[in-house]
């Protein structure tokens, strides 16, 4: 399978800043001496940017494969050798743990994707371990919410999160004490208003495909986990949406895809309404590691939409998000737990969130947090 | 419990190995801990996969580096110690 073979016309280019700029050079397979010679980064403080882009494996693979042309200090490779094997043990340990699952999904005759880093860490990196990522990212249908948090809670999990409010849970491990693993049931593809609703369970599962390495596990097409991954980054204000890894993740997709499944990539984001966020993460891919774009994918990513119904605007919105999920939930236990979370969680979690521990302070606390709770979900943004 | 020529050992069920880059990482699903293994380390892996006891793995090694045999049965024997303090192998001695 090969691009089309088209030159592809020069994408905005924004400038990078160091060390970002050396990594991206090092990962599109340049020779790049050691940054410190250009702004003074320490060996720390490189390695620290590594960690913050997930790109502790890759660029230790582009220094090993360098074939001695690549002479960094030894501190930096030794600091990322022991990031990668840490990722490859967490990786065992974590795919010896969802096939676990998977084959419980199965004899409860559930259906589950793997979506995100954990289904492209075994579908489009060398190794699982290459992509590092701190958590297992799994989704299940909205009526599968109570089954799927009984079987595991029943078979060696527990569940550590709200489960409604986020549109996911998490669970762990029950013996876990620390932080090792952690998986999140998404009931959603995504927690954004703008996001949540452009593709369903069903629409996903109808063209997904097998993952790699775990029996019965299935995963998103290329051409959805490339639009997931472009909405993903710019779908939260919690995390920087430049980080490498992510646009690693659409280097990679993109640069598998063909003509055809580009065109067809091209048709079915304007049809969602989402050219827009995947020509961004082309962009920003191509600027980082010269992903090749050909003239007519990018001609159709900037295609504008026709001009959205009155619906399709209230459906991106919060309020249009609540209402839809006040539709999917299957029972008014789960709606009611829906509006629990929203407006009046546990007193633990209020007096943890605002850092109180007098119980004195809870009426005006869950004041605040109806407020603030109303003046976030019932609106038109 | 010293090893012998004829020792074989048997790798834990509790046991998750990878290679990459010629080097082994072990995980220890009771513990959760893990262990590198070097290129030597992973050669030796490599043999306990296979069933090979001691005197096979001895033979084999001489015949792939450059080193004394007494230099080798040292390492070698202290490194599947170590795997079998650790718990990821066990030795069945068929002497």
């Amino acid at each position: 399978m090969a691009l089309a073979a088209e030159k592809p016309a020069r994408l905005l280019n924004i400038p990078l800043p160091e060390p970002e700029s050396s990594i991206c050079a090092l990962l599109r397979g340049e020779t790049v001496g050691w940054p410190i010679s250009r702004g003074g980064v320490s060996a720390e403080a490189f390695v620290e940017r590594v960690r913050h882009h997930g790109v502790p494996a890759i660029v230790l693979d582009r220094l090993r494969t360098s074939g001695g042309s690549i002479q960094w200090p030894r501190e930096v490779e030794d600091a990322l050798d022991g990031d990668h094997k840490a990722s490859i043990a967490l990786d065992l340990l974590r795919s010896h743990h969802l096939q676990s699952i998977f084959r419980l999904f199965a004899q409860r005759g559930i259906r589950c994707m793997l979506i995100k880093g954990e289904a492209l860490a075994r579908s489009h990196y060398r190794t699982p371990g290459a992509r590092i990522r701190c958590d297992s990212d799994l989704l299940i249908r909205p009526e599968n919410i109570i089954d799927v948090q009984q079987l595991l809670s029943s078979n060696g999990y527990r569940i550590v999160s709200s489960t409604y409010k986020s549109h996911q849970f998490s669970v762990v491990p029950s013996d876990q004490t620390d932080v090792t693993l952690q998986f999140d049931m998404h009931w959603r593809t995504l927690n954004h208003p703008e996001f949540a609703r452009v593709m369903s369970f069903d629409e996903l599962w109808s063209d997904s495909v097998p993952v790699p390495g775990i029996d019965g596990a299935r995963m998103p097409s290329a051409i959805d986990a490339l639009q997931l991954a472009c909405m993903h980054r710019l779908g939260s204000t919690s995390h920087d949406p430049h980080r490498l890894i992510w646009l690693y993740d659409i280097h990679l997709l993109a640069t598998s895809m063909d003509a055809e499944e580009l065109a067809r990539l091209v048709e079915v984001s304007v049809s969602r309404g989402i050219q827009a966020e995947c020509l961004d993460g082309f962009s920003r891919a191509a600027t980082c590691f010269g992903t090749a774009v050909p003239d007519v994918v990018q001609s159709g990513l900037r295609r504008a939409s026709a001009p959205p119904s009155w619906t399709r605007r209230l459906a991106r919105t919060h309020l249009g998000l609540l209402l839809n999920d006040w539709k999917v939930l299957p029972d008014g236990r789960s709606r009611r737990r829906l509006l629990g979370e929203l407006f009046l969680p546990s007193a633990t979690f209020l007096l943890g969130r605002y850092g109180k521990r007098n119980r004195l302070w809870l009426p005006l606390l869950y004041l605040r947090q109806v407020l603030g709770g109303a003046a976030k979900r019932l609106t038109l943004r | 419990m010293p090893v012998t020529g004829k020792s074989g050992f048997r790798i834990s069920s509790q046991v998750l190995s990878q290679e990459v880059s010629g080097e082994t990482v072990l995980l220890d699903l009771r513990s959760e801990q893990y262990f590198g293994l070097d290129p030597v380390g992973t050669r030796v892996w490599q043999m306990l996969e296979k069933g090979l006891d001691l005197d096979e793995m001895y033979a084999n090694l001489l015949a792939e580096y450059e080193v004394s045999g007494d230099q080798l049965k040292h390492d070698v024997e202290a490194l599947l110690q170590e795997l079998i303090r650790a718990g990821l192998v066990s030795s069945q001695d068929s002497a």
